[in-house]
């Protein structure tokens, strides 16, 4: 059997225990049997995936857990490691698609809110992991301002930030969740609301921090994350409300540190 | 154009081969203890994939490795994997490569990514002509890459193949033969390989060519027990044992001393453990370096 192809029915065995690839030999047959059987031999690899993988994730993503018991996330974690498994060896983005996975998992389907809990923690994971790259300081905007004209300025949003929308109030069932205290504070709202909450995650220095932002803030931010100059982006956001600050705006994210240093351009 | 051999010639692994002491794996947990003790380490160890964006693993490995020298021991680079390498991978391990320096770069003959997924974990060749010609291509992609000789690890094995065509001693040889790769030889993977396939640990480490030996892992096995059986595990999460110490002395008059690390991966126990048993291999090795001075004398 060529490589290529022992290696794919491999995966198949771990990935599906029971599988036995059509028009060949089982994987197992492949494998010299002896007094310990086969299949307790190959255990040790669906564990090493399956087992190892599913727990660091539940590490990674502890509102699953926390929500429906060790034994609900690990079941969870290892039919999403089954259908979707890792796509490269940087195991820190693996993940990106377990937010949809759980929109159609049937036992979740009573827990509507988890597949916003698990981007907002996903998020919080990529913004720990993000390239270190450098945050525009309040001098550096200044300077920014005066070399441009006002309607061509542009914040770039540093690589460790992103943003979410939702109908759960998710800030706070996260916090709740993860709180020690829980029990005796009061539980937030579950139920959909009509406003939407946004959140924006970030790493100002080492640690990633998240916090929820007013729906101007939220629109202003996400139009500068897709590149709108800030002009552009403001007078989207001066449509909907009159009395937006700017200056307090820019003076919040600055000290948030969120905007990125534009790298020089070398052939400058 | 020159064999792969030839484009990357190995390093000569003499005893005055700069970090030629026992180094220990760098783990998150003991980041603050190794900066603030400075413990008298030959140098550390790290996953490459570990590090890879930024923040603050990389913000402690920078700090860390101002006081010492590193190896990078990857586990993700799939170098017996039949759909090739990952450029993405490869680009990634290559810039840490240009920021911190490693003295060594090493990963496995194992497999990992098929042309659809990347597994978590080690997985086991077929000892045959075409596994061998694979992981020759791909380690010369890699040292190509890299622009250096990388270091192959033999992995532990929990399953053997009827199509095996070769030991797997001879499989490394080979390759390294034929890339100029060198070899890192982990004991405690080979001494966990005998007892699951029953084949005698010392007589493995004899047909190793001891010139390709560029360095020696030690880690703590587990058992699992199956009926009247037991299947040993490469779990990094113990003491190393006493036979695995045995073995070590004995691939050291085999080999000569090179570099050692000790590995530890779950159940990370406080630093002192380790540099107790950094400290047992230090002594074995001193031990073997007086036995040659005294042989030549």
């Amino acid at each position: 059997m060529k490589l290529a192809l022992f290696q794919q029915h491999f995966q198949e065995e771990l990935l599906t225990p029971s599988a036995a690839p059509a028009g060949g030999p089982g994987f197992r047959d492949l494998c010299i049997a002896d007094n310990i059987p086969v299949s307790e031999r190959l255990r040790v690899y669906q564990d090493n995936i399956l087992h190892g993988l599913s727990a660091k994730m539940s590490e990674r993503l502890p509102v699953i857990a926390a929500l429906g018991g060790d034994d609900f996330a690990l079941c969870l974690l290892r039919q999403y490691i089954c259908q979707s498994p890792p796509q490269s060896g940087c195991l820190a983005d693996y993940g990106r698609t377990l937010p949809d996975f759980i929109a159609g998992y049937a036992p979740a389907a009573a827990l509507p809110y988890l597949p916003d809990l698990v981007k907002l923690e996903l998020e919080i994971c990529a913004a720990e992991q993000a390239a270190d790259d450098l945050p525009l300081s309040h001098s550096d905007l200044d300077m920014l301002q005066q070399n441009a004209e006002s309607e061509l300025v542009y914040l770039p949003l540093r690589t460790s930030v992103s943003l979410l929308s939702s109908p759960y109030q998710i800030y706070e069932l996260r916090a709740y969740l993860l709180s020690s205290a829980q029990g005796t504070e009061v539980q937030p709202s579950i139920v959909p609301s009509t406003k939407d909450t946004y959140v924006l995650i970030y790493r100002p220095f080492l640690k990633a921090e998240y916090c929820t932002l007013s729906p101007e803030e939220y629109f202003l931010l996400h139009a500068l994350k897709e590149g709108v100059c800030l002009n552009d982006a403001l007078s989207k956001v001066l449509v909907a409300t009159l009395d937006f600050d700017l200056a307090s705006f820019l003076s919040a994210n600055l000290n948030r540190r969120i905007f990125a240093r534009a790298v020089p351009n070398s052939e400058e | 154009m020159p064999s792969a051999a030839d484009r990357h010639p190995r390093p000569v692994y003499s005893a005055d081969y700069l970090p030629n002491l026992v180094g220990i794996g760098l783990r998150g947990p003991h980041y603050r203890d190794i900066l603030e003790q400075k413990p008298d380490l030959g140098w550390l160890e790290v996953h490459p994939e570990n590090y890879f964006g930024g923040g603050i693993h990389r913000h402690f490995l920078s700090q860390i490795r101002a006081d010492y020298e590193i190896s990078f021991h990857a586990v993700g680079m799939s170098l017996g994997s039949a759909h090739g390498l990952d450029p993405d991978h490869l680009h990634k391990i290559k810039e840490l490569i240009d920021i911190f320096e490693p003295f060594q770069l090493s990963d496995h003959a194992s497999w990992s990514a098929t042309g659809n997924a990347h597994l978590n974990d080690l997985l086991p060749l077929p000892y045959t002509q075409e596994t061998l010609e694979t992981l020759q291509q791909n380690i010369s992609i890699a040292q190509d890459y890299f622009a250096r000789p990388i270091l192959v690890e033999n992995p532990s094995t929990y399953v053997s193949f009827h199509a095996d065509e070769m030991p797997e001693y001879e499989l490394l040889n080979r390759l390294a033969e034929t890339t100029g790769c060198g070899l890192l030889l982990d004991c405690n993977n080979i001494f966990v390989q005998a007892h699951n396939h029953g084949f005698d640990p010392y007589h493995y480490i004899s047909q190793i060519k001891p010139q390709y030996v560029g360095e020696i892992h030690l880690a703590g096995y587990s058992e699992r027990v199956i009926g009247t059986e037991t299947l040993l595990i490469d779990t990094h999460s113990k003491r190393i044992k006493p036979e695995v110490w045995e073995l070590y002395g004995h691939a050291l008059r085999h080999i000569g001393t090179v570099p050692t690390l000790i590995e530890w991966d779950l159940d990370l126990p406080p630093l002192s453990v380790l540099m107790e048993e950094a400290k047992t291999a230090s002594e074995i090795m001193q031990h073997r370096t007086n036995t040659l001075t005294e042989d030549r004398l």
